[in-house]
């Protein structure tokens, strides 16, 4: 990761945690008074629920502590006065008729008569009871007298008989020797859940076994899982009979969550990618000698020393820019007088090889000279035929210096490769139709090879210089050539096509697997020397490389890596 | 002196008398609750075709229009009507003698073939097979009616005091000028309203009255606020109506014999649970009659469970007599063998002011055994649809006593509930009351809740009113006081 990255990510990181906390904080404290104002509109309901419940057992108790004042209870009591204890058929019939009135009057949806011998005299919620035998309200008033609770009633209503949850209270009334009973009962629906409802609040009534009974919405299942309150309506034994449950919508809530919470993440997004820009402004601005820098390092270490960095900032790394120009400019300094040291020692070791070259051949001239007019002088009889082999030998070294001439010559005037796009296989084929020898070669050339931008004549020296040098070395084996073999191989590398020229000659002591390259270095009796210091010298200006394996008597193998094209 | 005394005395008898005595002229509005009659109307009775009437006021209208053979008088005698005496009776045959000079409304005489074919049509009737069950052939001879029966039948002039065994012109079908030969004449049938004409020519005189319209209401209470208007001048609701209140004109009031039954009937809307005994026998114990007396406006309501058998049920008043009698339902329930429904129908006629409450306390009995029952109230012509087409499972019915024979009213119960068993019977011999009863039992038909009578409240100018021995309003003898009335 560069440094400019890891200064972003590092400014970044830093006003990450600031963000972060801050938006978490700012989430925590307005979501907590949303909650919080959640929970006093839950809690307002169920007051409201218990103040509504509340109210209906008020009203049923005193609905029945006004029974004895009721003029309809007043009536019956008289007529049973009158008719001795049995209702006139004039009064059964006012019941029927003005029964239902009085009762709805009232606020009532039960209302029951009964006399001491628990016949139901009137009971305009369910007519079809009159008559019949209802222990239940002389019971209640014994027992609770006129206190009310909650139970279950059966209504006629819509032609059936339903059972309704009521809140009912039940006293004797009595007159003059007569005594009725009067149970009043209200039914707990749409009057104790529909003053519930408030925007985003409903409530349900349900009865002990999970039956809803009213509620004040019938789409109720988004609120299943809705925060709730409920009240236990508990009927006269004390035993749970029914649930008052009041839940607040909490979508609205959970959608403000969903926002702010939406919000705090954007803003907070929004605030690293600010800062993550700056710090990314103030990395490149920081870096951007320090890039400079590393770009010149890159490049001097490619080899380009003249490379020299612009130095913008005073500071620290303008400094270390300036110490690396200064040193840049040391160093090609340095290069160059170690390349005119080494060029000055390479041009000495050559002349003096050279001069060791050209100083063999003068020894026999010098030596066939002399011979001459030694034997001239003295008039020696064989002189022609001293002066044919003298002659003769001082051509044979004069052509040899003409050779090492004509080859240093080659060397050193070798031009700068015309460049062609080329098959490497073609031009192995080239060399070995212009090679002379008899020593087998064996080709291995690999198929699909890339193609090579190289000098045609440049590569085919290289490879007949090789062969020739391989075949020099088998023939100076001694053996019958016959067993000699050159194996010439192509094969793809890397970005690369490897030429390789192995030999079962001699071999060579690896320790002159360096030195072979040298001009003029040689382990045979007869050659300049300069056949592979011309072939390392094509391959270096091709942009490759050379190298030699070998080991005394087991052959020596040339390797070539020419860059594709 | 003594002839001044005599002569003041004579007027004043003569006035005394002139208050009560009758005189032609007059008519009269009156409300049979509900009553008669146009079709399509929807709170009207719907036929004034004897053999489909059913209803008290259509009867009551059907006795008006037509006559016949014999009729049921005031105290229960069968006594001869358009016959001119009671059946001779020689081995399987009976001779009816016709009285003569008979006219139908349009002027055209009443002939013997009007009877005859009258009474074959009612041979072919649901309502009316069982009483002329035991009649092979009807011709007629001369002015004589020759009944060929298929055994002995001493009952046959009761059987022929039906309400419903009228004559009609060539024993058809009255279309909507229903044409008679009764004391009065259909003038016009409207919606809410039927108009009758006095008619000259009527066999046993002249009505006094000129004319009567009877006007049927929204409902009983509608019946009773036009009567203490002073808009009807007799009415089935009326005085009691609203209690407290005074009609506004002097009133009084009378009563008939309690001889209209009511029923409850099955329907076929899931017959293999209402078709079975079990059920019925169930229904039948389940409900507490003796509450019902107390039905209606005052009128006499005598709980019933006749001719079923004592342990089906009845008026039981005690809270142990009612829990074993709600036990022993159950346990009728649970031998039905057909699953249950989830809720059954209870068909009520809407013009009939009880029957509401009769059907609440039904839906309440049932829902002691667990029986969700709901009741939905109908026009009549609605409810005959419904109940024609067994769109139901249970329906109120009322039955106007077909005569004063008690078996008479066990053989129209079965008619009734599309029962062909008092037919059979009649067929082969007289019903007889024990093993009437025991088969009424083993099918139960209908379950009979309880008898009532019909309690007419009229102006006090308005005398001559009564009922006949079937408990049908008798208005043929009706006559308007035109003097001043004392309350």
């Amino acid at each position: 990761m560069t440094l400019r990255a890891r200064f972003t990510l590092w400014f970044s990181g830093a006003a990450l945690v600031p963000i972060v906390a801050t938006a978490a904080l700012a989430w925590w404290q307005i979501s907590s008074g949303y909650r919080e104002t959640f929970e006093q509109k839950l809690s307002a309901a169920r007051d409201d629920a218990t103040r509504e419940f509340g109210r209906i057992r008020e009203a049923v108790r005193q609905a029945a502590a006004a029974a004895g004042d009721n003029p309809l209870v007043g009536a019956v009591l008289v007529d049973l006065r009158k008719h001795g204890g049995e209702l006139s058929p004039a009064q059964r019939q006012d019941l029927k008729k003005n029964g239902l009135a009085t009762m709805q009057s009232l606020g009532l949806q039960v209302l029951t008569i009964v006399d001491r011998q628990d016949t139901v005299l009137a009971a305009p919620h369910l007519v079809a009871w009159v008559d019949e035998n209802d222990p239940e309200p002389r019971r209640l008033a014994g027992a609770r007298a006129g206190a009310a609770v909650v139970g279950w009633q059966r209504v006629l209503r819509d032609g059936k008989v339903v059972r309704v949850l009521c809140v009912e209270a039940a006293r004797a009334v009595r007159d003059e020797g007569q005594e009725v009973t009067v149970l009043v009962g209200r039914e707990l629906g749409d009057n104790l859940v529909a003053p519930l409802k408030r925007a985003g609040v409903e409530a349900r009534l349900v009865d002990a076994g999970g039956r809803v009974l009213h509620a004040t919405t019938s789409s109720w299942g988004p609120l299943e899982d809705a925060p709730g309150r409920e009240l236990v309506l508990e009927d006269e034994a004390g035993q749970p009979i029914a649930r008052l449950i009041v839940a607040v919508a909490n979508a609205e809530l959970l959608t403000r969550l969903r926002e702010l919470a939406f919000l705090t993440t954007a803003v907070g997004a929004a605030a690293t990618l600010a800062a993550a820009l700056l710090g990314f402004a103030v990395a490149r601005r920081m870096t951007r000698d320090l890039d400079a820098l590393v770009g010149g390092v890159l490049s001097v270490a490619g080899g380009d020393l003249d490379t020299q960095v612009t130095v913008r900032s005073r500071d620290e790394v303008g400094a270390v820019t300036e110490a690396f120009n200064r040193m840049t400019r040391e160093l090609r300094e340095s290069k160059d007088k170690l390349l005119h040291a080494e060029r000055v020692a390479a041009w000495q070791d050559i002349a003096k090889n050279l001069a060791h070259e050209i100083k063999n051949p003068l020894t026999p001239i010098r030596m066939s000279v002399e011979t001459m007019r030694k034997t001239r002088a003295a008039g020696h009889a064989s002189f022609d035929e001293i002066f044919d082999e003298s002659t003769r030998t001082i051509l044979e070294e004069v052509e040899r210096l003409r050779k090492i001439v004509g080859e240093f010559t080659q060397f050193a005037r070798l031009p700068s490769p015309e460049r062609r796009t080329l098959d490497v296989n073609a031009v192995v084929a080239s060399a070995l139709s212009l090679y002379h020898g008899s020593v087998r070669v064996v080709k291995d050339l690999g198929d699909g090879l890339p193609r090579l931008d190289a000098d045609r004549d440049q590569l085919t020296q290289v490879v007949l210089n090789l062969l020739e040098n391989a075949r020099d070395a088998v023939a100076s084996k001694g053996s019958d050539e016959s067993v000699g073999r050159i194996t010439v191989r192509t094969r793809a590398r890397a970005g690369a096509v490897e030429l390789e020229v192995e030999d079962n000659g001699p071999g060579f002591d690896p320790a002159f697997k360096e030195r072979i390259f040298a001009p003029y270095f040689t382990t045979k009796e007869s050659g300049t020397g300069l056949g592979l210091a011309i072939v390392r010298r094509i391959v270096t200006e091709h942009g490759g490389r050379v190298s030699a394996q070998g080991e005394p008597g087991k052959g020596a193998r040339f390797v070539v890596e020419l860059p594709a094209g | 002196m003594a002839a001044r005394l005599t002569l003041l005395a004579l007027l004043a008898a003569s006035v005394a008398r002139g208050e009560s005595r009758p005189g032609y002229g007059g008519k009269l509005v009156g409300s049979l609750l509900s009553q008669p009659t146009t079709p399509n109307a929807p709170n009207a009775p719907t036929t004034i075709d004897p053999l489909l009437a059913a209803s008290y006021a259509e009867l009551t209208l059907v006795g008006l229009v037509f006559d016949g053979l014999y009729r049921v008088d005031a105290a229960g005698r069968v006594v001869p009507h358009l016959a001119e005496a009671m059946p001779t009776t020689a081995g399987l045959e009976a001779r009816i003698p016709l009285r003569a000079g008979v006219r139908f409304h349009d002027g055209k005489p009443l002939k013997p073939a009007d009877v005859v074919a009258s009474l074959q049509r009612a041979q072919r009737a649901p309502v009316t097979e069982w009483a002329l069950a035991p009649v092979d052939r009807i011709a007629a001879d001369g002015q004589t009616l020759v009944v060929t029966l298929k055994r002995a039948t001493p009952e046959l002039a009761a059987l022929l005091a039906l309400p419903q065994l009228v004559v009609t012109p060539g024993g058809r079908a009255p279309a909507r000028g229903a044409v008679g030969s009764g004391p009065f004449v259909l003038k016009r049938m409207d919606a809410g309203k039927v108009e009758l004409a006095a008619f000259p020519e009527h066999f046993a005189g002249r009505p006094y009255l000129d004319g009567l319209t009877l006007r049927w209401r929204e409902n009983a209470d509608a019946e009773a606020r036009a009567y203490e208007a002073g808009e009807a001048d007799f009415s089935l609701r009326g005085a009691v109506g609203f209690a407290g209140h005074e009609p506004k004109y002097p009133t009084g009031a009378l009563e008939g014999p309690a001889t209209i039954l009511a029923y409850l009937a099955f329907g076929r809307a899931h017959a293999e649970v209402t078709g079975d005994v079990d059920f019925r026998r169930a229904v039948s114990l389940a409900l507490g009659r003796a509450a019902l007396r107390h039905l209606g406006s005052g009128e006499r309501v005598i709980p019933a469970l006749a001719p079923a058998s004592p342990d089906l049920g009845g008026p039981t008043p005690g809270p142990e007599e009612s829990a074993a009698r709600v036990d022993a339902a159950r346990a009728a329930l649970r031998r039905v063998r057909a699953p249950l429904p989830r809720a059954l129908e209870l068909l009520i006629d809407r013009t009939r002011p009880d029957d509401a409450e009769v059907a609440a306390r039904i839906v309440a009995a049932l829902d002691q055994l667990g029986l969700a029952v709901s009741y939905t109230a109908l026009p009549p012509s609605e409810l005959q649809r419904r109940v024609a087409a067994g769109q139901c499972d249970l329906w109120l019915g009322q039955l106007v006593a077909p005569g004063t024979d008690a078996t008479f009213e066990v053989a129209a119960a079965f008619a009734a509930a599309a029962d062909r068993f008092a037919t059979v019977q009649m067929a082969v011999g007289p019903l007889a009351g024990a093993s009437l009863a025991l088969a009424f039992d083993a099918r139960l038909p209908v379950v009979p809740l309880y008898h009532r009578s019909v309690r007419v409240h009229y102006r006090k100018i308005v005398y001559g009113l009564g009922f006949d021995g079937l408990g049908r309003l008798s208005l043929a003898d009706a006559f308007v006081f035109a003097g001043t009335v004392t309350p």
